[in-house]
C-alpha cells in the first residue's frame, strides 16, 4: 500500500485525473480517497482511465447507479464527499473512454456540483460574515481560539467562492457550446 | 402539461425513449441503442444515468420492476406522456428530414 498526500480542488478535475493515471502507469491503483490523501494498492503498471462523477441528489438508489456503471465497464474504486472515482483499463478498440458522451450531460453534472456548492455556501457564509464578527472577543474566554477559527473560515470561504466562480464558468461555457 | 417543452430531445435522450417502448434496464438500453443505430450511437454511462434520472423525474418513463437475474438492474418503460413526446418528436424530425430532401434535391 502507498499513501500519497496531494491536494486537488474541485475545479482541478483534469489535474487529478492525470495524477491518478500516472500513478497507474507506475503500478499503483487507487484504493481510497481522503482529505488531501490518496491510498493506492500495488499492481502491474498499466494504462488506466479515470473519470469522476458527482451524483448529487437522485431518486435512483446508489446500488442501481453503481450497477449501471459497472455494466458499462466502469469500476467504482473510491468515494469521497459525494464524488465517485470510476476507472477502467484502457483497451484498444472503440471502448467509450468518457463517462459523458455529450455536452448536455456534462453540463448536468456541473450543475449538480454547483447546486451542492450553493447549498453548502449559505451556512458557511452566514457563519463567517455574520455569526463570527458578532462574537465579543474581549469578554470571551477563548479569544485566540476564536480568531484562529475565524481565520480558517475566511480561507474556506474564499476557496468556496473560487469554486463557485470557476465551476460556474465551466457551466456557462458548456451552455454556450450547446447553443452553438 | 405541454409536452413540447421537452423538445428538441438530444440524440441520446431520443434513443433512450425509443428503446423504452419495451421494458429494459440500463445495460439493455445501451445494447438496444447500439444495435438500432448500427453502432453509431454509443451511450456513455453517465449520459444514460443522467437521462434516466431526468426522464423519471418528469414522469416520461417509469420503473417497472427489476431484472430476474440481478435485482440491482431496474427495468424502465416509457409512460403515456413519454409516448406523446416521442410522437411529437418523430413528426418534427420527419418534417426536418422531408424538407432536407426537397431543398437539397435528394432522393429518398
Amino acid at each position: 500500500m502507498k499513501v500519497v498526500k496531494r491536494w486537488f480542488f474541485v475545479w482541478q478535475e483534469d489535474q487529478e485525473r492525470v495524477f491518478l493515471e500516472d500513478m497507474a502507469l507506475m503500478g499503483y491503483v487507487l484504493k481510497k480517497v481522503g482529505l488531501g490523501k490518496y491510498e493506492f494498492e500495488e499492481d502491474v503498471p498499466c494504462e488506466r482511465i479515470y473519470q469522476f462523477d458527482f451524483r448529487g441528489l437522485s431518486r435512483i438508489p446508489e446500488e442501481e447507479y453503481l450497477q449501471l456503471y459497472a455494466d458499462a465497464g466502469w469500476e467504482c474504486l473510491a468515494r469521497f464527499g459525494g464524488w465517485y472515482y470510476f476507472s477502467k483499463l484502457k483497451t484498444e478498440g472503440e471502448e467509450i473512454e468518457e463517462l459523458f458522451g455529450d455536452n448536455q450531460s456534462r453540463r448536468q453534472k456541473v450543475h449538480r456540483v454547483l447546486f451542492f456548492l450553493l447549498l453548502t455556501g449559505f451556512p458557511l457564509y452566514y457563519q463567517t460574515l455574520i455569526v463570527f464578527p458578532g462574537i465579543n472577543l474581549v469578554d470571551s474566554t477563548l479569544p485566540r481560539f476564536y480568531s484562529f477559527f475565524h481565520g480558517v473560515m475566511i480561507v474556506l470561504m474564499l476557496l468556496h467562492m473560487s469554486a463557485i466562480v470557476l465551476i460556474g464558468r465551466m457551466a456557462w461555457r458548456l451552455k454556450r457550446r450547446i447553443s452553438e | 402539461m405541454r409536452i413540447e417543452r421537452f423538445s428538441p430531445l438530444t440524440e441520446a435522450t431520443y434513443y433512450i425513449l425509443l428503446s423504452l417502448l419495451q421494458p429494459l434496464h440500463g445495460y439493455g438500453i445501451m445494447k438496444k441503442v447500439d444495435s438500432m443505430s448500427e453502432g453509431r450511437v454509443k451511450l456513455a454511462a453517465g449520459t444514460l444515468y443522467g437521462a434516466l434520472s431526468k426522464l423519471s423525474q418528469h414522469k416520461l418513463i417509469k420503473s417497472v420492476g427489476e431484472d430476474a437475474d440481478n435485482p440491482k438492474r431496474k427495468l424502465y418503460r416509457i409512460t403515456e406522456d413519454g409516448r406523446q413526446l416521442l410522437r411529437y418528436e418523430v413528426v418534427r424530425l420527419g418534417e426536418m428530414y422531408d424538407n432536407g430532401l426537397i431543398e437539397m434535391g435528394l432522393e429518398r
